[in-house]
């Protein structure tokens, strides 16, 4: 393509410090040591573990609660996108999955919900989750398991009724194929009185 | 002879799928450094023990580790660690643009700290301005957000970093996992 050798050409006369598809320049910088600034790994300006027991009880509370704020949000995001993505699915009659969000949309539907759970304090039991989980799961096919129902039941009076036309045919065939043969036995005597007379 | 470099601040982003996480492992692996990977959700990097950051002892590990950001306490933590690679694993998720000026500080005494660090996401775009004031080294796999809107933060070599993305970009087409290294001298 024109644009991409332009883009070529302008990048190979460059003065530019770079490499493509290689980091070996990088990784060999990267080597060697820091400068060192006399420090040590762990930190100096942390208190000891004894004396900030209560503030880590305090950050323990908190990390809890964004944790439980992460996995509802979590569950919550997960259920408006499928129930939402089902919804579009039945007006469009497009396959559930063409109107799931992508995953950046996602995210951040999850992080807003993250933040909102946080903030009001919500968290949706356990339990209420699993109930909500099977509603959605099971619950949305109950309309889809009527209409079955109803096809179904259709379906099997259309075949009683197929199997009764079957021996309704059969015994106008064997009645036909009777009157025929009374017929004939008729004619025959008919015929041999002619002859006797 | 003096070989002591300066400490990095690496600017990695790619689209979903083209090797930085990768690559990023095989970085960290080979450098002997211990490194702390901060991560939105527990997801991510899960072959590595977590760490809380939460008493001093945390601060005494060697290897990688990953630490799951929490917008509690998570950037106070992270301010006491020091030597080793401190990487912010999409980081668009939980630092945003307006950003604490924790971080800013975090990225300013790196050198004392001796801290490299290593800023991830999928596009220009989906990391906060302010890394890219003090961005070292870029690593671009294809990303296809607007360079432009970070016109203001990248002070040196916009010209040439935003003709390789372009660059990059069209590479992609034929190897998805085509990257170009820029040194922001």
């Amino acid at each position: 393509m024109l644009t991409d050798s332009l883009v070529e050409d302008e990048v190979v006369n460059s003065d530019y410090n770079f490499a493509d598809g290689d980091l070996s320049a990088f990784q060999s910088e990267f080597s060697q040591p820091k400068q060192d600034m006399g420090i040590s790994d762990i930190p100096d300006d942390l208190e000891d573990e004894d004396v900030e027991q209560e503030q880590l009880a305090e950050v323990e509370d908190r990390a809890a609660m964004t944790r439980h704020a992460r996995q509802t949000s979590k569950f919550v995001t997960h259920i408006v996108d499928s129930g939402a993505a089902l919804g579009l699915s039945l007006i469009s009659k497009n396959s559930v999955d063409s109107h799931k969000a992508d995953s950046d949309d996602l995210k951040e539907l999850e992080r807003i919900f993250t933040e909102y759970f946080k903030e009001t304090g919500g968290n949706i039991p356990l339990w209420a989750q699993l109930l909500i989980c099977l509603t959605t799961i099971y619950g949305f096919q109950i309309p889809q398991a009527l209409k079955d129902r109803k096809l179904n039941l259709e379906r099997e009076r259309l075949e009683l009724e197929r199997k009764k036309l079957e021996l309704e045919k059969e015994e106008f065939k064997r009645l036909k194929e009777a009157e025929l043969q009374r017929i004939k036995t008729q004619q025959k005597e008919n015929d041999e009185q002619r002859k006797s007379n | 002879m003096n070989n002591e470099r300066a400490t990095k601040l690496t600017i990695l982003l790619g689209f979903n799928g083209t090797g930085k996480t990768t690559l990023l492992r095989e970085v960290l692996l080979h450098s002997q450094q211990r490194a702390l990977v901060v991560t939105p959700d527990d997801v991510e990097w899960t072959d590595f023990p977590e760490n809380p950051l939460q008493t001093r002892s945390d601060y005494a590990f060697t290897g990688i580790q990953r630490h799951i950001f929490n917008p509690e306490y998570s950037l106070d933590a992270i301010a006491h660690f020091r030597k080793g690679i401190l990487v912010f694993d999409d980081c668009r998720s939980y630092f945003q643009d307006r950003t604490d000026p924790k971080v800013r500080e975090l990225l300013i005494r790196r050198r004392q700290r001796e801290v490299d660090i290593f800023a991830v996401g999928h596009g220009f775009t989906q990391v906060p301005p302010v890394f890219f004031t003090f961005a070292s080294d870029y690593i671009l796999f294809k990303t296809v957000d607007n360079i432009d809107r970070r016109k203001d933060c990248i002070a040196n070599n916009f010209d040439f970093i935003k003709q390789s993305q372009a660059f990059v970009n069209s590479k992609a087409l034929k190897d998805p996992h085509f990257f170009r290294h820029i040194k922001n001298v």
